[in-house]
C-alpha cells in the first residue's frame, strides 16, 4: 500500500518576492518570464533531511535565495520557509546540482550550496548552520577564498565528523589564468569537528573528475565517507570510480566498470552509492559507452577491490535515466526516471538478496510537466521516493 | 538614482551592443518548426549551454565550419531563456552573433530534449546534422570536419 503525501506548494509557500535586477531586459517578451515566488513551484530541486526528533526537512532555492522548510508530517505540509542564504543572482540548482541539508546528531541542521559566479561554471560553495531548530541560520561562509567549485554535498560519521566534499577547478582556473591549457577537475574534501561551525582542510584529494556530473557520497559500514564520481580516464573516457576517505590522504579510486564511454562532452549525470548493514557498496549509473548503454547497478564486497557485473535495468526505449540507490536493513531499493514524451515517471524496485534479483519495476510518481530528480531517503524505519515536479509540488511516497 | 539608471544601461550598452542577434525562446514545436523552415538545405543544429566546459572549448569552430562548408546553422542553448543576455555576449565572443540563436524557454526541459531526439539524456554539445535529403545525423561532443561534410552534403 503506497501511502502518498501531497504538498501542493503554491498555497503553502508562496509570499512575493523582489524582482531580479534583470527582468524587463528579456530579449523576447514571448519568454517565459523568471519565476521569482519564495515558493516550491519556483524551485527546481527539494532535498530532504530527517532530524532526530522526527522532523523532516527540505532545502530547495527560488528567485535567487536558499531555504529550508519544516515538515511534522512527512511532506503532507510545510511550516513557512525560513532563508539558508544570502540573496544571490543565481543559485548552482538543475537537479544535478543541488542545495543540501545535514541534520547533525546533536540536533543542529548544516546547509551547503553553490553560486554561480559567472556567466559560466564557475561556482561557489557556502556553508551554514542552524543551532536553533531552523528559525534562523548563521551568515553563510565561503568554503573557499575562490571560485570554482560545484556539486558539493557531505554527511556524518558516528563520531560526529562532518565531511564535506565537491568538484574543484582551482587549478584550472589558476592555470587559465597563467596562459596554460590544463583542463583538470579536482575531487576535493573538508571536515568539521564542530558541528558545521567550520571546516578544515578543503584541498583537492583526487584529479581528473568529470566536471559536469553530481559526486556521490555514503558512509561505509565503519562510518567512514565513500565517494562515487565519474571519472575521467586517459583524454575523454568517463566511466566511474569509488574512492573510500582515509583521514587526510589523497582518494585512491577504484574503477567500477570498464564501459568505455569516451566523449568530449558533459553527460550531465551522475552516480548514486548507497551502503547497508553488510557493508556492501552499491552503486548505479547512466552510461552510453562502447560495451554497454543506460542504467547499471553493481556492487562491491571488498572495499572496491572488484565489482559486480554491471547490470541493465529501467526501460531504454523510455530514456531510463537519474538513478538512484539505497540499502538498509537488508534490502536494497533503487529508483530511477522514465519518460514516453508525454509522462515523466519514477520507477522503484527493491531487492532482498544484495542485488542479485529484483521484484517487478512499480511506478512510485509521475508528472505531466517539468521535475526534478528522483532522490531516495529512509527516516529509519521506512524507505520513500522523495520528488519534487512542478504540478503536483512536493511528494515523499513511502516504498513497500 | 537616475545614475544608478544611467550606469546599468551604459553597460548593457557596452556588453550587449545592437547587432547581437536575438535569443528566440525554444519551446514545444520549435524543434520540428526549425527543421521545416530549413528542409532542403543543409542544416546543423548545435545544442549547448553555458555551464558546460567543452561546449564553450566547441563554440568557436562553429563559424570556421559554417564558411567553409556553407550550411545553414542554428545556436540552441539548453539555459534558461532568461539568460539570453549571457548567452549573446558568449555566442558573439565565439563570431556567432549573425547566427539565428535560440533558449530553452520551458522548464519541461525532458520534453523539448524529446522532441529533437527521444534518446537524449541531455549531454552536451549536441549536434543534429541534416542533410538537405532530411537525413539526421546526431553527434555527441565536438565534430569531425570530415563527419561534418559526409553527413551535410551526401545526396
Amino acid at each position: 500500500m503506497i501511502r502518498l503525501a501531497i504538498l501542493l506548494a503554491a498555497g503553502l509557500l508562496a509570499a512575493p518576492a523582489p524582482a531580479s535586477a534583470h527582468d524587463g531586459h528579456e530579449a523576447k517578451p514571448a519568454a517565459q518570464p523568471k519565476c521569482a515566488e519564495v515558493s516550491l513551484r519556483c524551485a527546481k530541486s527539494a532535498t530532504p533531511a530527517f532530524g532526530a526528533d522526527g522532523r523532516m526537512w527540505i532545502i530547495w532555492s527560488a528567485a535567487g535565495r536558499v531555504y529550508v522548510s519544516a515538515s511534522a508530517d512527512k511532506g503532507a505540509s510545510f511550516a513557512a520557509p525560513v532563508a539558508v542564504s544570502d540573496p544571490a543572482e543565481a543559485m548552482d540548482d538543475n537537479g544535478e546540482a543541488r542545495p543540501k541539508l545535514l541534520a547533525t546528531r546533536s540536533g543542529a541542521l548544516v546547509a551547503i550550496y553553490a553560486q554561480r559566479m559567472d556567466n559560466r561554471y564557475n561556482g561557489k560553495v557556502f556553508f551554514t548552520r542552524s543551532t536553533d531548530g531552523g528559525h534562523s541560520f548563521a551568515k553563510p561562509q565561503p568554503m573557499l577564498d575562490g571560485i570554482g567549485q560545484r556539486f558539493e554535498t557531505l554527511v556524518q560519521a558516528p563520531s560526529g565528523r562532518i565531511t564535506a566534499a565537491w568538484l574543484d577547478t582551482r587549478n584550472r582556473i589558476a592555470a587559465k589564468a597563467a596562459g596554460q591549457d590544463y583542463n583538470d577537475t579536482g575531487v576535493a574534501l573538508a571536515w568539521s569537528d564542530d558541528d558545521g561551525a567550520s571546516f578544515t582542510g578543503k584541498a583537492i584529494k583526487a584529479d581528473y573528475a568529470c566536471d559536469c556530473c553530481r559526486l556521490a557520497m555514503a558512509l561505509d559500514r565503519d562510518g567512514t565517507p565513500l565517494l562515487a564520481w565519474r571519472h575521467v580516464f586517459g583524454r575523454n573516457l568517463r566511466d566511474h570510480v569509488v574512492a573510500k576517505v582515509k583521514d587526510d590522504a589523497p582518494l585512491a579510486p577504484k574503477r567500477v566498470s570498464e564501459d568505455d564511454w569516451a566523449i568530449d562532452a558533459c553527460p550531465r549525470h551522475g552516480p548514486s552509492l548507497g551502503v547497508g548493514a553488510d557493508g556492501a557498496w552499491n552503486i548505479v549509473w547512466f552510461t552510453g559507452g562502447k560495451r554497454r548503454q543506460g542504467l547499471f547497478f553493481a556492487r562491491s564486497d571488498d572495499e572496491g577491490a572488484s565489482f559486480s557485473e554491471p547490470q541493465g535495468f529501467g526501460a531504454a526505449n523510455r530514456l531510463a535515466s537519474h538513478p538512484q540507490v539505497l540499502a538498509r536493513d537488508g534490502r536494497v531499493w533503487r529508483a530511477w526516471k522514465e519518460f514516453d514524451g508525454t509522462t515523466t515517471a519514477i520507477q522503484t524496485q527493491s531487492s532482498a538478496d544484495q542485488g542479485k534479483t529484483w521484484d517487478a519495476p512499480r511506478q512510485a510518481a509521475a508528472t505531466n510537466d517539468a521535475s526534478d530528480h528522483p532522490l531516495l531517503v529512509s527516516d529509519g524505519t521506512v524507505t520513500y521516493l522523495s520528488w519534487l515536479t512542478r504540478d503536483e509540488g512536493y511528494r515523499l511516497v513511502a516504498l513497500p | 538614482m537616475r545614475g544608478g539608471i544611467l550606469v546599468v544601461l551604459l553597460w548593457l550598452l557596452a556588453a550587449f551592443p545592437s547587432q547581437a542577434a536575438e535569443t528566440r525562446p525554444f519551446v514545444k514545436g520549435t524543434y520540428a518548426e526549425l527543421v521545416k523552415a530549413h528542409a532542403g538545405r543543409p542544416l546543423v543544429v548545435h545544442f549547448w549551454s553555458l555551464t558546460c566546459a567543452p561546449c564553450l572549448a566547441d563554440l568557436p569552430q562553429w563559424p570556421k565550419l559554417q564558411k567553409r562548408l556553407s550550411f545553414d546553422l542554428v545556436l540552441v542553448s539548453t539555459d534558461p531563456h532568461n539568460q539570453a543576455p549571457a548567452l549573446a555576449a558568449r555566442l558573439k565572443r565565439a563570431g556567432l552573433a549573425d547566427f539565428p540563436s535560440y533558449a530553452f524557454a520551458d522548464s519541461f526541459t525532458e520534453r523539448l530534449m524529446f522532441e529533437a531526439a527521444p534518446d537524449w539524456r541531455g549531454e552536451l554539445p549536441r549536434t543534429h546534422l541534416i542533410s538537405a535529403a532530411g537525413d539526421t545525423t546526431a553527434i555527441l561532443g565536438t565534430v569531425d570536419e570530415m563527419i561534418l561534410r559526409d553527413k551535410l552534403h551526401r545526396h
